[in-house]
């Protein structure tokens, strides 16, 4: 049911590891969703040029155009400024929440607080809000 | 993921602790999902080796928890950020979180706080890695079927949180160094070995970090009872 309820809406998944990508990915399809995945920014931002998605699972911590550069560019972009975004991160850093929080990024989850149903729970409460 | 070249030593460290924690997670999470059997059936035995595992990475994650919250308590990196915070709200997810250890071990669960409950203007992660802290040592270090009370008294300008269990309590010898860094009481190392030795070295250092004091009073197979005093106003 869940499943069904999910079906027509898109994550796009930004996270660089190999093993966590993989395995979220496959949790966000087993919950229905589209999933697009980047695994850097510049890869992400590619995607964004094409399609929209309804949110956007950000890891803050990427190579390159860090995550808070690409939240940056997202918010500054016309097209992708409203787009619903949940940082995601391993880590409590403040100074970096509180850097996402000028751009509007209200939702923040430690990776190590969750297990990866319920994180998956609560990031569907955003998309339902 | 970025190279170190060019941090500073706590940069450096929490660059560190990124790296080994990312890992811990996706090792968690996959073990969960073989345990659900999402990647198929597993047999009794493989069951109880998946317990195994995830067990000893919960005890990696909550290490690396801690040594990251020590590097930023010992750099002074913790950058406190006030809000204006619901206790009801702080402890209702604290209660529910260890609800399930608490039933695990039949302990009783007391929770007393005064009718209308002010709000407390401090940063409310901070206030909620103490309380974990100190709650689940009260529940790890006190035998099955034991009582934990948990109280808030508001007061004019502070208010007074406690958390009392009738546990294994705390050598009177060791009592002057239960929030050294790394240090575990005796009877703590006996009971289990999945301690860090940082919880109250955190504690404390928080506790500080938000205009705070924290103390206890102890007695050996008694139990223990820690009071922490938190300003209304950061």
């Amino acid at each position: 049911m869940e499943k069904n309820k999910n079906s027509s809406k898109t994550i796009l998944l930004v996270e660089d590891d190999k093993s966590l990508n993989k395995i979220i990915r496959l949790k966000l399809e087993n919950f229905g969703y589209n999933v697009l995945l980047a695994e850097d920014a510049e890869e992400a931002l590619k995607i964004l040029d094409a399609h929209l998605p309804d949110l956007i699972w950000l890891d803050i911590y990427l190579p390159g155009i860090s995550g808070l550069e690409l939240l940056k560019k997202i918010r500054q972009n016309r097209k992708t400024k409203d787009l619903k975004i949940a940082i995601v991160s391993v880590s409590g850093n403040n100074l970096k929440m509180e850097i996402a929080e000028k751009f509007s990024v209200k939702d923040f989850f430690i990776k190590s607080n969750y297990n990866l149903d319920e994180l998956i729970k609560d990031i569907g409460n955003i998309l339902n809000k | 993921m970025k190279d170190a070249q060019n941090k500073k030593p706590a940069e450096e460290i929490f660059f560190a602790y990124h790296q080994l924690r990312t890992p811990l997670i996706s090792s968690k999470w996959i073990a969960e999902m073989l345990l659900k059997g999402e990647a198929g059936t597993i047999n009794p035995e493989q069951e109880s080796l998946l317990k195994d595992l995830y067990s000893a990475i919960g005890h990696a994650n909550r290490l690396v928890g801690h040594l990251l919250s020590t590097a930023r308590i010992d750099s002074g990196e913790l950058h406190v950020k006030p809000e204006s915070v619901d206790l009801e709200r702080v402890y209702s997810d604290v209660i529910k979180e260890f609800q399930p250890m608490i039933v695990k071990k039949s302990h009783t669960l007391v929770f007393k706080k005064p009718k209308d409950l002010p709000r407390v203007n401090t940063d409310p992660r901070y206030l909620q890695e103490i309380l974990d802290n100190l709650i689940s040592n009260s529940i790890k270090y006190t035998p099955d079927k034991g009582k934990i009370e948990l109280s808030i008294n508001a007061e004019k300008s502070f208010f007074l949180f406690t958390v009392k269990d009738n546990g294994m309590g705390i050598p009177k010898a060791q009592q002057k160094k239960i929030f050294n860094k790394f240090f575990r009481a005796d009877n703590a190392v006996q009971k289990s070995n999945d301690g860090t030795g940082l919880g109250l070295y955190i504690v404390n250092g928080l506790a500080k970090s938000l205009g705070g004091k924290i103390w206890f009073e102890s007695s050996e197979n008694k139990g223990t009872t820690f009071y922490f005093r938190l300003p209304i106003k950061y």
